[in-house]
């Protein structure tokens, strides 16, 4: 009799089938929800894709919106052949929440997971040294647009004109040019190893920082080599140049005499040394509004400009790195208190003097590396913390507004 | 003379007729082996064609039962394993919650049924086989 129950039991548990319609509300990927959802903006336009189901007798996919933590409202209802829509109906800055529902001849699903989009005027470029690839993500930091493996992305710049990234691969010897799409247009085989690259959008020109042989290398932004300079100091992997476009100047930071050299772009090597002695720099930023240089160190940052004393700033805090608002002015930037060891993310305000407002305390630590979002008013900006390989977006108001993870270490971000 | 002719002549014929009797034939032929006995004159019993034994297939009930088992047990597993894969197919492109589950629940119910048929599947086999043995009567 016992063996005859467990016969009976061993048969009655033989059906291994599972619940895979996605329309069941046992469907354990699914909960019966649309699945395959994603979201992603571009300017002021929202797209939410989703994986069509396919059962029978749908009647249509029902998309509902919620702006700014408002009850959800129905946005369209979509015949069932589609698997995308663009949302147009959009203002930057303005937090927008949608769900999916499915409704058949028969029943209606749950709501699917809640999509969350912050969308803005624009997008970013990360390139990853250390985890050999590039991100293009977007306006609000917590989705990504497109991904691509690189041996070794250690500089990346973006041309507006032509809607193009220029990633200079460190191994490879070379420049990858590559649309939105990540898709590689062209390379550019260079001479050597690049270590810093800087792009003149209004000439369109790419200049480029080779080590070993100690040349600043200018390419056309189609890949043609317009001048080879050699550079009358030793070019490492710690020197970092910046192209001032008002002054039409290249600034260099030589770690092997810890200062920073200034030259006319049209005679590069003709260099004229400042008088400052700047310990342990991050990469240096140029002015794009009064012209001059902007740098990071350990003492503080420095603000040196053609003409004029230096300026210098925030002098008892390790500054690791630091983003100029290009259409206001404002300095970002990301450090800690030498003594107290507290760290701090504030912005110079560029129309107050640069008088000090601090954005972040010490309850986000470990940020390395910064980039502010072009704005006429305050902005926010992108981080990222090496605790965590996190990369953190905030608003104006230091509030958190996305995240993505699984950065590796020497980052590049640029704004498209 | 005449006599004697008349003696020798007795003697062969009488000696003739002996030999064309068919017991003394074989007392002639006996040393010859049936293989090289072509012309099948010591041995004509080979030109007769000798039948093999009819041997009769006795089926034991218990080979009749596993037989059958495996037949109609196997027939019925198939049948009932494409029934569970037509409501299962039925059940993931349904858009009816209710149907979805009653479908569901069927594809279930067939497929414990299949295994059930299945099971009676092989214990006909080794009921067959075990039948076999020269043990089972």
């Amino acid at each position: 009799m016992t063996a005859l129950i467990f016969v009976l039991a061993l048969f009655w548990a033989c059906s291994d089938r599972e619940r895979a319609n996605p329309f069941d509300p046992l469907n354990p990927e699914t909960d019966g929800t649309p699945a395959g959802t994603s979201i992603s903006s571009q300017r002021d336009t929202v797209f939410i894709r989703w994986s069509p189901m396919e059962i029978d007798d749908i009647v249509n996919y029902t998309i509902y919106r919620s702006i700014n933590s408002a009850p959800f409202e129905t946005l369209v209802a979509l015949d069932p052949e589609n698997a995308g829509y663009e949302d147009t109906d959009i203002f930057y800055d303005q937090t927008y929440r949608y769900a999916l529902q499915v409704f058949t001849l028969h029943d209606a699903s749950a709501l699917s997971d809640t999509l969350r989009i912050i969308p803005g005027p624009v997008n970013f470029w990360v390139s990853d040294f250390n985890g050999f690839d590039v991100r293009r993500i977007t306006y609000d930091g917590a989705h990504i647009l497109r991904w691509e493996s690189f041996s070794a992305p250690i500089a990346i710049e973006y041309s507006p004109a032509y809607g193009r990234c220029y990633i200079a691969d460190y191994w490879e010897k070379q420049i990858s040019i590559v649309n939105k799409n990540l898709s590689v247009l062209a390379t550019i085989p260079l001479q050597d190893w690049p270590v810093d690259m800087e792009i003149d959008n209004e000439s369109q020109k790419l200049y480029i920082l080779l080590k070993d042989e100690d040349y600043l290398a200018e390419y056309s932004l189609n890949g043609q080599l317009l001048n080879l300079n050699r550079m009358p100091f030793d070019i490492t992997n710690y020197t970092t140049f910046a192209y001032d476009p008002i002054s039409s100047s290249f600034w260099f930071y030589d770690p092997s005499l810890g200062t920073v050299h200034v030259a006319p772009a049209a005679i590069p090597n003709s260099l004229t040394s400042t008088s400052v002695s700047i310990v342990n720099p991050g990469k240096i930023k140029a002015d794009p509004i009064l012209s001059g240089c902007w740098v990071p160190s350990q003492s503080g940052i420095y603000f040196l400009r053609l003409y004029g004393a230096p300026l210098s700033l925030k002098t008892d805090y390790h500054i690791l790195d630091l983003s100029i608002n290009p259409l206001n002015g404002d300095c970002y930037y990301v450090g800690y208190q030498r003594d107290t060891n507290q760290w701090e993310t504030g912005r110079l305000i560029a129309s107050r003097n640069y008088t000090d407002e601090v954005i972040l305390d010490n309850a986000y630590p470990g940020l390395y590396k910064i980039q502010a979002i072009p704005g006429y008013s305050p902005q926010g900006f992108i981080a990222f913390q090496s605790d965590t390989w996190k990369l953190l977006r905030f608003d104006t108001r230091g509030i958190r507004i996305g995240e993505l993870e699984y950065f590796g270490t020497r980052l590049d971000i640029v704004v498209e | 003379m005449r006599y004697i002719r008349i003696l020798i002549v007795v003697f062969i014929v009488a000696q003739a007729a002996q030999a064309t009797s068919p017991g003394k034939f074989e007392v002639l032929f006996q040393d010859v082996p049936a293989s090289v006995d072509t012309l099948k004159i010591a041995h004509p019993e080979i030109l007769r064609i000798q039948p093999a034994a009819k041997h009769k297939i006795e089926w034991k009930k218990q080979q009749i039962i596993g037989v059958w088992m495996i037949a109609v047990c196997g027939g019925l597993s198939y049948y009932l394993h494409m029934e569970a894969n037509e409501a299962y197919d039925a059940y993931l492109h349904s858009g009816n919650h209710n149907e979805m589950n009653r479908l569901f629940r069927k594809s279930q119910r067939f497929d414990r049924l299949t295994g059930l048929a299945y099971a009676g599947t092989e214990v006909g086999f080794l009921f067959t086989v075990f039948s076999f043995d020269k043990k089972t009567k």
